[in-house]
């Protein structure tokens, strides 16, 4: 049984679909990160999720149960909101126990888990304050505060950190994905920020115009991207045509490029004769030789401290490269080597 | 702030708070004066308080301030009370809302007056009212609505009048709160009534306040709609006052006033406070 379900899920505004045919499974304790673009859907999803809004099409379960039909104040969920959303009028104590109160908590309880969430989140001298005398990074754990007192099924962010500045978001990203273990929630967050999403969750959904491009763990969703979107939208990759050949060996797939002939190591079949491949650029070999070596002038060096990017255009194709070597300039013609392995194939042109 | 600073403020503000406060001071200072006896336009004048005290055992008084309370009290009232779900729907533009808007703001422009006339005349013993509910079977005869005894015509007329002020002063603060913070309330298991009882009705309390003071400081004070459409057998405040003067009572007709001034600020402020703290659950 799984703490989510998504089946075959719509949601349209009028004439525009903002979500197409989601599916989706989350299992109980885990942390899953919706990313993707903005506009892509990431908030009408949530939306979905905590009962905002009903969906056009399809069916979400909770813990095995329909919840399509339940309004949010009904559901099992709590929602951390990007703009905090806090009660204005209300002290720190008054936010954190409006839950309770409304769920009908006895009161000895209700003093128990403000007490130990307000310690967890080090709000202790906050309680007696309201909103506007906190700091942002405060506000946000008050906002988390909130959502964690209810000790709810499942747990919601909506880009919980793009309020704070970047010394701050890294170590709020640490806490809040403590908590979450620390009280095995099971976490739906969502963020467009990629590093956010690859470090902190256990499965990462890339969203792109309402439509799941790719549902995998970080690492595998870095180095085997689905699709051509997921490998530009998460770090930064070489996208080519490629016209399959054919199988030389088995697992081993020839193709043509604009590069040249390239050598393809994969388990799975191309998804068709012509399509899209990728490599990353610190994949490369610079002054590699064998399989895959390529010749070409750099036309650009930009210097980024640990490495450098060099740019090169082979055969009308822009190509990007890391190299920790910084005695290259431009003008100089390197040979550079993609491994096999790390040239994916991608979805059918 | 120096004391130079100060006395700029004071100085600045003395052209036109110095008229205000001197008018204001005079009026108040001749009512309360011919009140006790001074300023006798018939009789000899001097400090008395035969006025207040003859006054305070007649019945036609003791009537008429607790009539004008009930009228000012409910106006202010059911105005707030209709004006809140219509701010609340009227929170985020719809299709039509601009129109609804409108419309329910048009009472702000048709003279009291001529609502109180018209009103009068629908409900009148041959107006259209009758002839409607007789003409769908729900009543036999004519009944006489007009000057009904309960000042249900008045408050009526106050509603209609003021409600679109109440709904004018209050929309802003209630389109001020944000629709993540009723959103969060929501998420946290507050149903609709829940929502505005903790979170709408605090977040708007100013300028519900100031809706109450201002509808019951006017609907206390009614002339017109009492005089038009008000029951026959007893007085607004006002009227009592008007009665007394065109007698030629200028000293009574003070007492009535003095009491309408008293009375209309003691009772909004607790109107007020009271409304505080039904919203807030304290006097804080
Ligand atoms: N209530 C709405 N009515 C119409 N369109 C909407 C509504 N809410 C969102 N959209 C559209 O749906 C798309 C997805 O929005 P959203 O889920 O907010 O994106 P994001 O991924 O940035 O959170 C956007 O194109 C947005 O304009
Ligand atoms: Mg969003």
């Amino acid at each position: 049984m799984y703490a989510i379900e998504i089946q075959n899920m719509k949601m349209a505004f009028g004439r525009f679909e903002a979500l197409k045919d989601i599916n989706l499974q989350v299992s109980k304790g885990e942390f899953v990160t919706l990313l993707g673009p903005s506009g892509c859907g990431k908030t009408t999803l949530l939306k979905a999720l905590s009962g905002f809004l009903t969906p056009t099409a399809g069916d979400i379960f909770m813990g095995g149960e329909t919840v399509t039909a339940l309004p949010p104040e009904s559901r099992d969920t709590a929602l951390c909101f990007q703009s905090y959303a806090l009660f204005p009028h209300l002290t720190v104590k008054e936010n954190l126990d409006f839950g309770l109160r409304q769920k009908k908590v006895p009161l000895a309880e209700r003093v128990q888990r403000v007490d130990r969430v307000s310690e967890q989140l080090e709000l202790g001298a906050q309680l007696d304050k309201l909103p506007n005398q906190l700091s942002g990074g405060q506000q946000q754990r008050v906002a988390l505060g909130r959502a964690l007192v209810m000790q709810p099924a499942v747990i919601l962010f909506d880009e919980p950190l793009s309020n704070l500045d970047a010394k701050l978001r890294d170590s709020v990203r640490i806490e809040i994905r403590r908590i979450q273990r620390e009280n095995n929630l099971t976490a739906i967050y969502v963020t467009h920020d990629q590093a956010e999403a690859l470090s902190m969750s256990d499965r990462v959904v890339v969203l792109n115009g309402g439509r799941v491009e790719q549902v995998a763990a970080p690492k595998e969703i870095y180095n085997n991207p689905a699709t051509s979107f997921v490998a530009d939208f998460i770090g930064s990759a070489n996208i080519m045509d490629a016209e399959v050949v054919g199988e030389s060996s088995p697992g081993q797939w020839r193709l043509n490029t604009p590069l040249g002939e390239l050598v393809s190591e994969s388990k799975s079949r191309p998804k068709g004769k012509n399509i899209k491949v990728c490599w990353r650029p610190e994949e490369a070999k610079i002054h590699g030789t064998g399989l895959n070596t390529v010749s070409s002038p750099i036309r650009d060096v930009s210097f980024q401290g640990a490495y450098s990017d060099l740019f090169l255009t082979t055969n009308g194709c822009e190509i990007r490269l890391q190299a920790r070597e910084f005695g290259l300039k431009e003008g100089d013609v390197i040979d550079y080597s993609i491994p096999p392995e790390h040239l994916i194939m991608l979805e059918a042109n | 702030m120096d004391w130079r600073k100060s006395a700029q403020v004071v100085l600045l503000l003395l052209p036109g708070l110095g008229l205000i406060l001197a008018m204001i001071g005079s009026v108040l200072y001749i009512a309360v004066a011919q009140s006790f006896g001074y300023y006798n336009l018939t009789g000899e004048s001097g400090f008395s308080v035969e006025f207040w005290e003859s006054m305070l055992d007649r019945k036609i008084y003791n009537r008429s301030w607790r009539y004008s309370l009930y009228i000012g009290f409910f106006s202010a009232i059911i105005s707030v009370a209709l004006a809140y779900p219509l701010a609340i729907w009227l929170r985020r533009p719809f299709a039509g809302s601009d129109v609804i808007g409108a419309l329910l703001k048009a009472p702000l422009l048709v003279h009291g007056l001529v609502a109180a006339f018209l009103f009068i005349n629908v409900v009148s013993y041959n107006g259209i009212f009758n002839q409607f509910m007789q003409g769908i079977g729900l009543w036999d005869g004519p009944r006489r609505l007009q000057n009904d005894q309960n000042g249900f015509g008045v408050l009526i007329l106050q509603v209609w009048k003021q409600m679109p002020f109440a709904l004018l002063i209050m929309i802003g603060s209630v389109q001020a709160i944000s629709d993540d913070v009723l959103d969060a309330a929501r998420d946290l298991g507050a149903g609709a009534f829940t929502r505005f009882r903790r979170i709408i009705a605090p977040l708007s309390l100013s300028a519900m306040q100031a809706a109450l003071v201002i509808i019951f400081m006017g609907a206390v004070a009614d002339f017109s709609f009492q005089v038009i459409a008000g029951p026959t057998n007893r007085q607004s405040l006002a009227q009592l006052m008007v009665f007394f003067k065109e007698n030629g009572q200028w000293n009574d007709a003070a007492v009535v006033g003095v009491t309408l001034m008293v009375l209309a600020l003691l009772c909004a402020g607790l109107l007020a406070l009271t409304a505080r703290i039904i919203v807030y659950g304290r006097i804080r």
